[in-house]
Parts: C-alpha cells; structure tokens; sequence
C-alpha cells in the first residue's frame, strides 16, 4: 500500500486523482466501457456542433 | 371513501374526498403508515419516515373542515426519492459518507408542497443515482428479486401502498426502470420541463426528475404539478406547466405510434416480447396507425452515455475524491466515479456532438410519429445477487442489460413513460415504453391512457 508518510494518507495518481493502489482494478473495470467509447469515437461526425453551447450572460442578467 | 379505497382510487377523487370531508388525511396517512409498518421492515424501501407525518394530515383534515383546502394533492400521502432536499427531512442521497445536505425546498417539492402533498417520508435509492438495484431494497412482488433503480425505494413503496405516489430522478431510467420492476407507472417528462433546483446532481444533462404513481392519470397529475419553469435550474425550459387531463380519456383513432425496430428489440426476454407485441397489436386494434423503422446510429448510443454520464458525475464529485470522501461509497459506485476520471475531454465532446445527431434522427421521425414505443427493459426483475443474464443466446451483465432501452431517451431529453403491460410466467410485471416529442407528453400520456384501459391488471 502506497502511502504518504507525512499526511496519513493513500497515495493518488496525479493524472487520474485515483488511489494508486486501486488504478489497475479501475483501468480494469473500465476496458468494457472504452470499448464502446471507442466504437463511438469511430463514428465521424462531420460539421456537427456538440450539445453543450456557451452562451454570455448579459449586463444585470442574474444566473441560479 | 374508507383509506382502503383511497389506496385504490385516482388521486383526484381522493384529493376530492378529502377537501369534501368524505376522507380523512391523517386515517389515509395512518393506513400508510401501517403499511409500512407491516411491511417495510422485509422491503425497507424507506430511509426515513416523516415523525411529523399524521400531524400533516390532522393539518389537513383541519383545512378542509375549514373550507381552505384547494390543492389537487390536498391530503395526499407522496413520498420523496432521498436525492430531492427538504425541508423538515434529511437528504443523503443514498450515501453514508460525510456529506451535508441542506433541509430546505427545491422547486418540485415546493410545488407539491403548494399543491397539498404529504411527505411521508424519504425513499431508498442507489446511491448518488448511480446503479439499477437499490439495495438493500427488495421487490415487492418477489422479495428475492431487486425493485430496480435508482429510484428503487420509490418503486417498491407505491406498489406495497406506502404511499399514494413518489417522487424520482431518471439519468438513464432510473424511473422507468423501477415503475417496470415494480409493476407501476413511472413517467420521465421532457428534459428541462420540471425543475431540478433542490435535487442532488448525478449528470447535468442527462437528469431528469419526474413522478412513479399507480396509474396513468396520476403520473399525469404529478407531472402537471410539478412542471413550470425553475429560475433555479440552468436546464429548466421556460414552460407554463403541463396540463395532460385531457390527453386521458383520448382515444387511438388516427394516433401514430412508431415502432423502432432496431436496438429497442435487440436480445430481448421471449415473454416480454410477447407482451409488448400485444400492446403495439391492441394498439393498431383500437385505430393507431403502426409505422415501423430504424435508426442505425441508436449503436453508438452506449459509448455516448457512459461518456457524458461518467464524466460528470465525476465533475460533481471531484472535491469528494479530493477530500477522501469516496472511501465511504459503496464500491460498485465508487468504481463509476473513479473510472470517470478515465473519458477525455475529446471523448465527452464527441458524446455531446453524437446527441446532436440523434436529437436530428429523432426529430424526422417525429415528424411521422407521434409516440415512439417497445419494451422498457428487455427482463423482468432479477435475482438479488444475480450479475449476468443470457438472452438471444449472449450472455450479457444484468446491469448493462437494464438500461439498454431506456437511456437513449436521456441521450435525447425526451419524454418517456413505463407502464405496465402483464406478466411473465413468474408472475413479475412487464414494461410498456412510449416516448414522444419534445413538450409532447400529451400523445405520451394520450398512449399510455388507452393501453391501460385495455390492458387487464
């Protein structure tokens, strides 16, 4: 087990934040999706624009 | 009307009943409160039940002898999924970490609120939104089988009479899933037609709040209460609130009802097959016009939501990583969460580009339908324990298999109801899915109304 002997606490991956000793069994778990990520990422999508749009806020507009 | 027949009757006549004085809210409330106590010990599909719950309906009683009773929902005992914060009952939103929830009113529950509800309590749901079972929740018509999730509390509740309806969240079906385990309706609206303010995210985009009831008229009700626009969600569309009386006592004359014959009816149970063949044929019987077609891009729909479902729940949930927090998540949550750290930001955008694509498939085959409809899950419930299933021959996780039907309606955003359609040879209930348009519940609820009154229960 990877610790960090000043605070106490688990080591993280700096890349992903996950527990260094839990990375593989994530990595692991994860195959399955990343296949179907992959078969979506093979999907060419041309022009289109995401889902996700910005849109500014103007002057006094109050935002939840 | 005795609280027997209240657990049996259309919420408008009981909310009538008891603003006439033929019924009173706090013996309704006791009967519930009964129930569970009988009951709920086995099913445990609450995790807190409301001490103040039989002085709201003394309260009740008390506003109706006085003639200031009006709500629709006046008397009526609901119960709150525990992801929606309120006001008076504490929120966990499943989880045993260390994480403080506020006690105050988001939009929805302010508006059953107004309209007269009862909040008996807070139901059991997967924690933070995120699984299909619910545990330890069992199903009530079978104990040794899951009621589904997440809204698995809510499911299990309304069907053994805890309550007269409950609130729920949907991600990836996360209330139709339940309505089809538990043998009750469960009905998703249109993405931003009710407010999310006061419910703890699991996926911006993706969540959508709506109501499990024992019939259609009432998810409907539900609906129509809870709707309007929420300054206080970002995704809340600028909508009056819904008004779908009128689509109940339609009938399928002249409606058009799509059939999409591709992923919908992939590797599918035999008996819930059958079924829903019935439904779509009594359907066509009763003067719909069934069309039958595909959409071929529904095959990169998985890689899509898990994409946008696992990145942000780990945005959300990023300070809790942080701090430490997911030590106490159960594991298969945790897992998600981590394993969210793993889609790249290229990965998510194609996801969001994907749904723009299938927001334009669906948005030409609305223009020839006017509700799209299939199975809400390919099975019925499973065993508590249960991690695979074999159906057409592949064997296949249980937790991929629940959702396959359900979640490209929270790809697209829009509205979807299970309601249910028979049994299979077990005696576990089988979902009907019907899907409409955008702000178009009322052909959703205009369906679900005639499969209903045709369908033996």
């Amino acid at each position: 087990m990877s610790e960090d002997t000043r605070t106490g606490q688990r080591k993280a991956d700096p890349e992903t934040l996950i527990r260094t000793d839990r990375l593989e069994e994530v990595r692991t778990a994860y195959a399955a999706i990343a296949r179907q990520v992959e078969i979506l990422r093979s999907l060419d999508l041309g022009e289109t624009h995401p889902a996700v749009v910005y849109r500014p806020l103007r002057r006094q507009e109050k935002k939840p | 009307m005795t609280p027997d027949e209240a657990l049996k009757s259309p919420l408008t006549d009981v909310a009538a009943a008891v603003r006439a004085g033929k019924l009173s809210s706090a013996d309704l409330v006791a009967r519930c409160l009964a129930n569970i106590e009988a009951r709920d010990g086995v099913l445990k599909s609450f995790v807190h039940v409301a001490e103040d719950a039989l002085e709201q309906g003394r309260r009740a009683d008390a506003a109706a002898t006085s003639g200031i009773a009006t709500g629709p929902l006046h008397g009526i005992p609901i119960a709150v999924k525990d992801n929606y914060l309120t006001a008076g009952m504490p929120t966990t939103a499943g989880t045993e970490a260390a994480i403080a929830f506020p006690q105050e009113d988001g939009a929805a529950i302010a508006r059953l609120r107004a309209a007269g509800a009862i909040f008996i309590g807070k139901t059991r749901m997967h924690e933070f939104a995120w699984g299909m079972e619910t545990p330890p929740t069992c199903n009530p018509y079978d104990e040794s089988r899951v009621p589904g999730g997440s809204s698995g509390g809510s499911g299990a509740a309304v069907t053994a009479g805890f309550c007269l309806a409950a609130t729920g969240s949907d991600t990836g079906g996360s209330i139709r899933i339940p309505a089809s385990l538990c043998g009750n309706v469960g009905f998703k609206p249109t993405f931003g037609r009710i407010g999310r303010s006061g419910i703890v995210p699991h996926s911006w985009s993706l969540d959508h709040a709506g109501p499990l009831a024992r019939n259609v008229a009432d998810a409907a009700l539900l609906v129509d209460v809870m709707s309007g626009y929420d300054p206080g969600d970002p995704g809340s569309a600028n909508e009056p609130p819904s008004d779908l009386s009128q689509a109940l006592t339609q009938d399928a004359r002249g409606l058009r009802v799509g059939v999409c014959r591709n992923h919908f009816f992939e590797a599918l149970d035999p008996e819930v097959e059958r079924s829903v063949e019935a439904a779509i044929a009594l359907l066509g019987r009763l003067g719909a016009t069934i069309v039958e077609f595909e959409v071929p891009e529904l095959k990169y729909g998985l890689g899509a939501i898990f994409a946008v479902e696992l990145s942000s729940s780990t945005a959300y949930h990023l300070p809790h990583i942080a701090a430490g927090h997911v030590d106490a998540y159960a594991e298969d949550v945790r897992m998600l969460v981590e394993m969210g750290r793993l889609v790249t930001g290229s990965d998510y955008l194609q996801a969001e580009r994907y749904r723009e694509l299938l927001a334009q498939r669906f948005q030409d085959v609305f223009s020839r339908v006017d509700v799209v409809v299939g199975p809400t899950m390919p099975i019925t419930a499973w065993e508590i324990g249960q991690k695979e299933v074999v159906l057409g021959g592949k064997r296949e996780a249980v937790l991929e298999t629940s959702w396959r039907f359900t979640y490209p309606w929270n790809l697209l955003g829009l509205p979807a109801i299970s309601i249910p359609c028979g049994f299979d040879s077990k005696g576990l209930p089988i979902g009907f899915q019907i899907a409409g348009a955008a702000f178009d519940e009322a052909n959703v609820v205009r369906a679900a109304s005639v499969v209903e009154r045709h369908t033996p229960r």
